[in-house]
Order: C-alpha cells, then sequence, then structure tokens
C-alpha cells in the first residue's frame, strides 16, 4: 500500500517546526471535522484532534512512509475516535446533538432549507454504527480514496468499498423510514 | 458476484462488471442512482473544515521539535520517564521524612532542626538539604532512565500502530 512519498516527511522526520506547523495547519480543520462527525461532540474532537497530532509526532520516527500522512494522520484519529465511543459513558450519551457546524444559523429561505436537508442528512449518519460513519464521513466530507480509507480502517481496499456500499444503503433505509407516518 | 458486489463495485466508480450489470438489472439500477444522490447530498451536506490560529499554534507548542534530540519530537516514553521521576521523588520525600527524628512520638515537622548524621552516610546537613539531596539523586535516575529511552525509542516502532504503518 505504498502512495506517493510526501514531500514533507524528511522535513518532518529531522524536526522541522515549520514544516510541522504546516502540517497542523493543513489537517487541524479536517482531523476536527472528522472527529466531530464521529463523536458528536466538538469539544471532545477537538481533544482528540490535539492528542492525534501528538500521537503523530511520537510515532514519526517509527513511520516507513508505506501509507499517506493523511491516511496516518486519520487512522490516528480514527482509533482513538472509536476507543473513545468504546466507553461506556460514551455510549450513554449516543442519543443527540448533531456535530459541529450543524445547527442553522439564521438565513435566507433557501439556505434554510438546504441547511435543514443537509442536517437531517447529518442527523441520519450519526444514527449508523461507527465504522459505517467512519467511512461514509472519510469518502464524503474528507474526500479519501478507498485505498486511503482502507488504509485509516486497517482493511482491504474491497473491504472498504463494501462497507461503503452498505453504509450508503443504511443510511438511506433510515432516512426513507424517518419520512414514513 | 452478486447484486450488491455489483452495486459496491459500481458505486466505488469502478468500470466495468458493475456497471454493465446495472445497465442491465433494472433494481440494481434504481438503487445505484439512488445511492448516488444519497452521496451527492452527503458531499454537499459536509460542514466546513474550519481553521482555529489560536488551536493550532497550542498544538503545535505542545509537540514541537526539542532542539538538540535525535528526531526532535518528543516521544510516548517521555511519560514513563516523567512516572518513573514521580515516584523516585515520592520515594525521595517519604524516605527523608522517615530519616528525621520523631519529636514526642509523632513524626518530625522539615526544615527545623539539624540532623546530626543521616543514615551510616555521616552527613551534618540540615533537613531541608537532605531532602534536595535526595531529589537530586531522584532527577539522575530518572535523567539516566530517559537516556535510556531515548536510545531505545530511536530505533523502536510506531507505538501507536505497533510498527505497521500501512
Amino acid at each position: 500500500m505504498r502512495e506517493d512519498r510526501e514531500p514533507w516527511l524528511d522535513s518532518l522526520k529531522s524536526g522541522d517546526e515549520a514544516a510541522y506547523r504546516d502540517l497542523v495547519k493543513a489537517f487541524a480543520g479536517p482531523l476536527k471535522r472528522y472527529l466531530a462527525g464521529l463523536l458528536r461532540d466538538p469539544a471532545e474532537a477537538e481533544d482528540l484532534a490535539q492528542e492525534t497530532f501528538l500521537r503523530f509526532t511520537q510515532s514519526l520516527s517509527g513511520f516507513r512512509g508505506d501509507c499517506s500522512i493523511r491516511s496516518f494522520l486519520y487512522r490516528i484519529a480514527h482509533n482513538l475516535a472509536l476507543n473513545h465511543l468504546a466507553s461506556a459513558s460514551v455510549r450513554r450519551e449516543e442519543v443527540g446533538d448533531p456535530p459541529e457546524g450543524a445547527s442553522s444559523s439564521p438565513s435566507p429561505q433557501a439556505e434554510a432549507l438546504r441547511g435543514q436537508r443537509a442536517e437531517t442528512l447529518r442527523r441520519a449518519l450519526l444514527s449508523l454504527p461507527p465504522q459505517q460513519r467512519a467511512v461514509v464521513i472519510l469518502k464524503t466530507w474528507e474526500d479519501l480514496t478507498f485505498r486511503e480509507i482502507a488504509g485509516v480502517l486497517s482493511v482491504a481496499e474491497g473491504t472498504a468499498k463494501a462497507h461503503y456500499f452498505f453504509a450508503l444503503r443504511n443510511l438511506r433505509g433510515r432516512l426513507e423510514a424517518a419520512h414514513e407516518p | 458476484m452478486n447484486h450488491e458486489g455489483y452495486m459496491a463495485r459500481a458505486l466505488a466508480g469502478e468500470a466495468g462488471e458493475g456497471k454493465d450489470h446495472s445497465a442491465s438489472c433494472a433494481s440494481c439500477r434504481e438503487e445505484l442512482e439512488a445511492l448516488r444522490s444519497l452521496e451527492q447530498a452527503l458531499v454537499e451536506a459536509a460542514p466546513p473544515a474550519l481553521g482555529n490560529d489560536i488551536w493550532e499554534a497550542r498544538v503545535v507548542a505542545m509537540a514541537r521539535p526539542i532542539p538538540g534530540r535525535s528526531g526532535g519530537y518528543p516521544k510516548a516514553s517521555v511519560r514513563w520517564s516523567s512516572l518513573a521521576a514521580s515516584f523516585l521523588l515520592a520515594a525521595a520525600l517519604a524516605a527523608g521524612l522517615r530519616l528525621l527524628p520523631a519529636q514526642n512520638g509523632h513524626p518530625a515537622q522539615l526544615a527545623e532542626t539539624s540532623i546530626p548524621a543521616v543514615g551510616s552516610l555521616g552527613w551534618d546537613v540540615s533537613r531541608e538539604n537532605a531532602t534536595l539531596a535526595l531529589l537530586q539523586v531522584a532527577e539522575a535516575v530518572a535523567g539516566e532512565v530517559q537516556e535510556e529511552e531515548d536510545g531505545e525509542a530511536d530505533g523502536a516502532e510506531s507505538p501507536v500502530f505497533g510498527g505497521e504503518n500501512g
């Protein structure tokens, strides 16, 4: 699963602070969005995103570049999020608020309708099991390739495609069920 | 390959069998169209990936490269060193207190009088100095532990994934 070698990997490994700053700048927003989508809690998402970068730097000396830095970061974040979700306290709060950015602020009518639809989708997405939720977010929000998603989830590429299909089918079923009287 | 397999491949954008099958299977074609529509709606529903300069600066500060250290970054083993140092520190303080003479059956107070001799070492130091000396020993031991860990960590595999990155 070797992907194109990152041009800044050597800089990061040598402890180049500017390269590290660029890395954080490039991936902080997407990682927080991904984690918020998985966890439903923006504050927890921020904490885990911070922990993701810390773990990344701690793992850097052993990182051989077998996958992209992006995949590596998402994989750390994914594992942290699954561990977090596995805790009983989080399971108790599973029903609830949409992730960061899901609340609609006052806007023109057309935008409100669009925002309402987006919020419905996000809520339905939150009802999926974590692994299905992850694959859908990684594909549709984070625009990862199936190869990258396979790396994040530690599964074969074909399995990642199958997960995606079944996740979308599941989501569609939930949306249809929600609209039935 | 079953219908689901065809659809999974077609949804993933694979040309060939999946597309051919959906062209001839009405139910698969219908479901595939619905799933693609849902996929597009999800893409449009993505919340913005907001940046936060203050938060990012804090993250950079937390894990910034350390000058002079091989690889530059703090390592996971630092936490173990901190734990070891804390343990030694606590042990040193407890030992320091135990060495102090009891007064009227109660434990002695710190920094009150001089200790004529600490154990069999024959040191004539104040209690503060005894505690400081023990702290220095703890720091020295913790420093040695850290150096050993650094040496091991330079050749270590990833602590997050057990060395498997791909």
